[in-house]
């Protein structure tokens, strides 16, 4: 009796401890496949980069000018022309996230190329006041196989590594594939895409979406409805335990009753 | 257990149809064009009740020189169409129909200016691929309402970009970038 109260008090916190993580679980996803809803609190149009050379992720110097560095943190691209002390951000014409690569022309001066992982290649020829996105990439980044690395050789001629291959442009502009010998990063990271989503119910496009904040929402109300009915109080028996059950008699009592009769 | 066993084999049928399955690295553009709005009904939605008159926007090439450095990136076009929303031979709006290059396709949509070159309308009117399409929602767009020369417009910035709409949302940014850019230097100036 005491092992089976016992276990009737592990099951009640276990489950509120599982409600709790379910709020957590639907609450962030709604919140991830709706991240446009909330974002507008965060934005700060005149918000100051000030961004430190520790943060670089990525660094590149000018071969052309002393002193003169391309930086970039996860979300921007900075430059410096003086070996780093300050620096500005240099915008490109869509948000510089992610960027993986920045190269300088080794023969012309202000040619600039960046690479953005998930997105493409840009290119300017004046310093990085215009831009122009390279349309002649051997391969589609937006359609999934990410940018890691970008050189600029002589010619210029790009060098591109993804995920998947080699890229190597001759000057006269056409371009080698060399596969990667090892497909395990590949293979890891179409896990983690398909893990996305099936997380996010983006498999199934805005049905999947749609199907996934309902259930979030459904796991919601069963939480906070679980989380309400543990909390409420055991309701006393109304009536006292002498008095004689109302209720249908169990099949012991019938025993006894058809026994009291017969005798 | 028949019941769960039934749950796991349909779950199972619908990700085998499902585009998860063959979610690979090279993913293939899909042509899916869906129009909202043809031209007229484009037209109709900016200007209302007003008259509209189709003009020729030509940029020469200290223009367009001018213009590609405000917007920090080569624009291809050397002239575009402009429509002037005309009441009793005053405009009243300019409207804007541009293709900006969306993930693996253009979107074609309207900007909608006031006489102040501040935007009072987007709307998308042709959207190409199948996934993406919700930056036609009021939503997403209602952001740019009001928008002028002055603001940065830019994703992230003053815009939020819609989620799993990202690049069809800095397009339509760039879009509207390039709109009032063009008016303001064209038209106004």
């Amino acid at each position: 009796m005491k092992g089976r109260r016992w276990a009737h008090q592990l099951h009640r916190w276990v489950g509120i401890l599982s409600c709790l993580f379910m709020l957590v679980v639907s609450g962030t996803a709604l919140a991830l496949n709706h991240a446009d809803l909330w974002r507008a609190w965060f934005l700060n149009p005149a918000k100051i980069q000030n961004f430190h050379l520790s943060q670089a992720r990525v660094l590149t110097a000018d071969p052309h000018r002393t002193g003169h560095l391309l930086a970039a943190d996860q979300k921007n691209l900075f430059e410096s022309r003086d070996q780093g002390q300050t620096w500005q951000e240099l915008k490109l014409f869509v948000p510089a996230e992610k960027v993986s690569g920045i190269g300088f022309s080794p023969e012309k001066a202000d040619q600039i190329w960046v690479a953005l992982r998930e997105v493409g290649v840009y290119f300017s020829e004046d310093g990085g006041e215009i831009w122009e996105e390279v349309s002649d990439l051997p391969f589609n980044p937006l359609s999934g196989e990410k940018i890691e690395t970008l050189l600029v050789g002589a010619g210029p001629s790009l060098q591109l590594q993804t995920d998947l291959a080699w890229y190597t442009q001759s000057p006269q502009g056409v371009w080698k594939r060399q596969a990667l010998t090892s497909g395990q990063g590949r293979q890891a990271l179409d896990i983690h895409d398909l893990i996305w989503r099936l997380h996010t119910g983006r498999f199934a496009g805005n049905a999947g979406l749609i199907l996934y904040d309902g259930i979030a929402l459904s796991l919601i109300f069963l939480s906070f409805s679980g989380l309400w009915l543990a909390r409420r109080p055991k309701r006393k028996p109304t009536h006292k335990p002498t008095a004689p059950s109302l209720e249908y008699p169990s099949h012991e009592e019938r025993l006894v009753q058809k026994d009291e009769s017969l005798t | 257990m028949r019941l769960l066993f039934t749950h796991l084999l349909l779950l199972t049928l619908f990700l085998a149809n499902s585009p998860v399955l063959n979610a690979s690295a090279a993913e293939k553009p899909e042509f899916y064009e869906q129009v909202y709005l043809n031209e007229e009904a484009a037209l109709k939605l900016i200007f209302g009740d007003l008259k509209s008159e189709k003009h020729l926007l030509t940029l020469n090439a200290e223009q367009k020189k001018q213009i590609q450095k405000q917007l920090r990136r080569k624009i291809p076009e050397t002239s575009l169409p402009i429509w002037y929303g005309l009441q009793n031979g005053k405009v009243e709006r300019y409207a804007l129909i541009l293709d900006e290059d969306g993930k693996h396709f253009p979107i074609t949509f309207i900007v909608g200016l006031s006489p102040q070159a501040s935007v009072t309308q987007v709307a998308v009117m042709v959207y190409r691929e199948r996934r993406g399409d919700g930056i036609k929602r009021n939503r997403f767009l209602s952001q740019f309402v009001g928008k002028s020369g002055k603001d940065p417009i830019e994703v992230n910035t003053d815009i939020i970009h819609l989620t799993g709409a990202t690049i069809s949302s800095w397009s339509i940014a760039a879009g509207v970038r390039k709109a009032i850019a063009l008016l303001e230097m064209l038209v106004l100036k």
